[in-house]
């Protein structure tokens, strides 16, 4: 179960020893699903991270807001498998918010969950650690808003064009 | 297309009740054959009897008489002779009405009320009275395959004159207010990808009512075909804001140059006489062309050297046709739900040729440094378009 190659393969990892990725996985709970559970609900509080380690979740978000009950739900959908080093909730670590999507279990599934708490202990005992985990957290969100950020600006083109024309 | 014309044929026919007229002379074919059948003395089984009645009967009706089959008997013979008296009215009369239905045609289209059939056509909506000079210069720089469907309310005979003047173009005519839908819908709106909207000016309007049908006339336009290009023509100039929101790509203000022409013509009357000459198109007349792509990259100085000696043509301008915003290069290639979400959207509200617009930029007297580039085009004077 505790196959360092493969947790070398997450983002969040990559900078760490072998003897730290252990030192993490050391606090983490292992957690299995069903098929068809809902892991994590979208809009609920949470306060944990969640590593694959096998089967396939499916994460759907809201696109819009529901006005109204008529209004058509959008909905958008990824599948992700435990393979490609997916983690998921790592915005849950660094503060206490709602959950920005939904993960459901489309096969049975385990996973790993680290919570909030354990992970500001490990960065308080280790902070050389905690400073490369930290590094890579602080560079998957940069990520996700750069990405967020060029979703504003088609959006706002795409708006610009539609009550333009 | 043909689809189409066939089954308002079909409608037409159905209407003028010649489908019933057929029925009929086939119940009457049938009778008589039967009483032919009947009464006449004949060898063989029912059915070969039957077969040569119908035969005969058939030839009776249709006054062709070849006479291989006669009638012999008393009743036999009064039985030919109805059918032949009954087959030579009813056979006209279904004659009589496919012929009708043509010749009503031809008419409608006369009177402007016939439904157009034309595609990548233009519009010209409204006939001012100096719309006859519009429609002659149009014809003389469009290429004679594209229509020209004119809608107005000017008198048939009035728009009858116009179009023989012009035998070798296609000008189509439909009489009735352009500003409502089922009108446009007949001059095959979807299928027209400009129209020239005029300032009619009907006696008792106000300008302010000109303008505002201008205004209904380009809503609906944009509203039956999101892609016709619109050209409207105002009378009062604050009214331009409201007819580029509406979608019109280029707005007209009716007098608009007057001022600026009159004085120029006050202050220099042989300039004025250049102004009123390059605009007429008489003799030397303003063309665009496309720069051909061996002039890419080069100055702009081989081009007007170029065009100077062989086309006696002067360059006076380039303008650039460019797409301003395009949505379809902002989405990335690789699949991603936002990307999706608004294509899909797009799709769904029918808005897909917003992703991509055309944008003009003039630039009048460019430097003859200028290095020349794609989707350019160049303004011309010359004697008649030059073919590069």
């Amino acid at each position: 179960m505790m196959d360092a190659d493969f947790f070398r393969k997450l983002f969040l990892f990559q900078d760490l020893e072998e003897a730290e990725i252990h030192q993490v996985l050391g606090r983490t709970s292992l957690r299995e699903f069903a098929a068809e559970a809902v892991i994590i609900q979208e809009g609920e509080p949470g306060d944990s991270l969640f590593i694959m380690q096998a089967g396939e979740v499916e994460i759907t978000k809201q696109l819009t807001l529901v006005l109204d009950e008529d209004t058509p739900k959008e909905r958008v959908m990824i599948r992700l498998k435990a393979e490609d080093g997916v983690y998921f909730g790592e915005m849950a670590l660094l503060e206490n918010e709602t959950r920005s999507a939904t993960v459901t279990a489309s096969t049975a599934c385990s996973l790993l969950e680290l919570h909030q708490k354990d992970f500001l202990e490990l960065i308080d005992q280790n902070p050389a650690m905690g400073v490369k985990l930290l590094l890579r957290l602080a560079q998957i969100l940069s990520r996700h808003l750069r990405k967020t950020n060029q979703d504003v600006v088609k959006l706002t083109t795409a708006l610009a064009i539609s009550l333009g024309g | 297309m043909i689809k189409k014309s066939v089954a308002s044929l079909i409608r037409t026919l159905q209407r003028e009740r010649v489908f019933g007229l057929i029925l009929a002379l086939l119940v009457i074919l049938l009778v008589g054959s039967f009483g032919f059948s009947l009464f006449e003395p004949a060898e063989g089984p029912w059915w070969t009897r039957f077969g040569r009645a119908l035969w005969w009967g058939m030839v009776t009706l249709t006054t062709v008489g070849y006479g291989d089959v006669v009638p012999v008997t008393f009743l036999g013979r009064l039985v030919g002779v109805t059918l032949m008296v009954v087959g030579v009215i009813s056979l006209s009369l279904v004659t009589a009405t496919v012929a009708s239905v043509f010749i009503e045609r031809k008419f409608r289209q006369e009177k402007g009320l016939e439904a157009v059939k034309a595609t990548q056509h233009i519009l010209i909506l409204g006939w001012p009275e100096d719309a006859e000079s519009l429609l002659d210069q149009l014809l003389k720089r469009l290429p004679v395959s594209i229509a020209v469907v004119l809608i107005n309310k000017a008198p048939p005979e009035q728009m009858d004159a116009i179009k023989e003047r012009y035998p070798q173009h296609a000008v189509f005519y439909l009489r009735g207010d352009y500003s409502r839908e089922e009108i446009l819908l007949k001059a095959n709106v979807q299928g027209a990808f400009k129209a020239i909207i005029l300032a009619d000016r009907q006696p008792g309007e106000t300008a302010a009512q000109v303008d505002q049908r201008t205004l209904f006339t380009a809503l609906t336009l944009k509203a039956l075909h999101a892609k016709i290009r619109i050209m409207g023509e105002l009378l009062r100039p604050e009214n331009r804001a409201y007819l580029e929101r509406a979608g019109a790509e280029e707005v007209l203000i009716r007098g608009q140059y007057d001022s600026s022409l009159l004085a120029g013509a006050i202050a220099s009357p042989a300039l004025f006489r250049i102004y009123t000459s390059l605009l007429t198109g008489e003799g030397q007349g303003l063309w665009d062309v496309e720069i051909p792509s061996r002039f890419l990259g080069r100055p702009l100085s081989d081009l007007s050297a170029y065009l100077q000696e062989y086309h006696q043509g002067i360059l006076i301008g380039i303008y650039t046709e460019s797409k301003s915003v395009s949505l379809e290069d902002l989405l990335s290639e690789e699949p991603s739900p936002i990307d999706d979400f608004i294509r899909r959207k797009f799709a769904e509200t029918k808005m897909t040729h917003l992703l991509g617009r055309t944008k003009v930029e003039c630039q009048i007297n460019p430097p003859a440094t200028l290095i020349l580039g794609q989707h350019q085009y160049a303004v011309v004077i010359a004697p008649q378009r030059p073919s590069l």
